[in-house]
């Protein structure tokens, strides 16, 4: 058991392409101009995800307590998108999309990846993030540092 | 064909307390510029030092930031 290198999901690839996922506040075709609710959890070393796990699990994430709730940070609270999809870099063949840092604060916890998932369709997820080892905090805080926003460095890029 | 990618992730953890004014300039200096490696080598020596006064500016006015802060804790009290 493992956390499987950092990747995008296969579901989230056949999730765009069927209108499954809306990082958008505006121009949704098929519903209401409501963007999806986007989640972080953190997974221990005793975790199995990776890019074929289509839905969020509880298995071997990080217990609660210790500064971490369940279900990890949500983009309509304590998290956010900071860049809705564009495609205004260079060159503007890519679309890319962001995620502001997580960040756990009076944390107590150690944790190897993360999974982002979409809570407003069935939980199904978008990528998984490999830490590169087991990562521990002590009566600190835990951040995820998301990279640029931008062609070659965002967190979701379609060339 | 089309690619699609996911982006690199930086991991900061505290012992104790908060990131220091440093962790947040970099955090900051981070989401500011960001440094290619597919441009001209002049043209990403000039980013990186571009870069380097930014953080050290961030972090100039950040620790006086939190300077502030505190006196203006003690001053409360």
């Amino acid at each position: 058991m493992a956390v499987g290198s950092t990747a995008m999901c296969d579901s989230f690839k056949v999730d765009i392409l069927s209108g499954g996922m809306n990082f958008n506040t505006t121009n949704r075709a098929l519903s209401a101009n409501t963007q999806d609710v986007f989640k972080i959890a953190l997974y221990t070393s005793s975790a199995t995800i990776s890019n074929t796990t289509t839905a969020y699990t509880a298995t071997g994430e990080v217990a609660a307590g210790g500064g971490y709730a369940t279900g990890g940070l949500a983009t309509n609270s304590t998290w956010s998108i900071t860049q809705v999809p564009v495609s205004t870099g260079t060159p503007t063949t890519t679309a890319y999309i962001n995620f502001a840092n997580a960040s756990w604060t009076s944390a107590t916890f150690s944790a190897d990846g993360a999974l982002i998932y979409n809570s407003s369709n069935s939980n199904r997820t978008v990528c998984v993030l490999n830490f590169g080892g087991t990562k521990t905090v002590s009566s600190g805080t835990f951040t995820i540092q998301m990279p640029t926003a931008g062609t070659g460095s965002s967190i979701i890029q379609i060339a | 064909m089309i690619n699609a990618a996911v982006g690199d992730v930086n991991i900061l953890v505290t012992n104790n307390g908060g990131h220091s004014p440093e962790e947040w300039a970099e955090m900051a200096t981070n989401q500011i510029i960001f440094v290619g490696g597919n441009s001209h080598p002049v043209i990403v020596d000039q980013a990186r030092a571009f870069r380097e006064q930014i953080h050290k500016t961030l972090v100039h006015y950040f620790t006086l930031a939190q300077e502030a802060e505190r006196n203006a804790l003690i001053r409360r009290t």
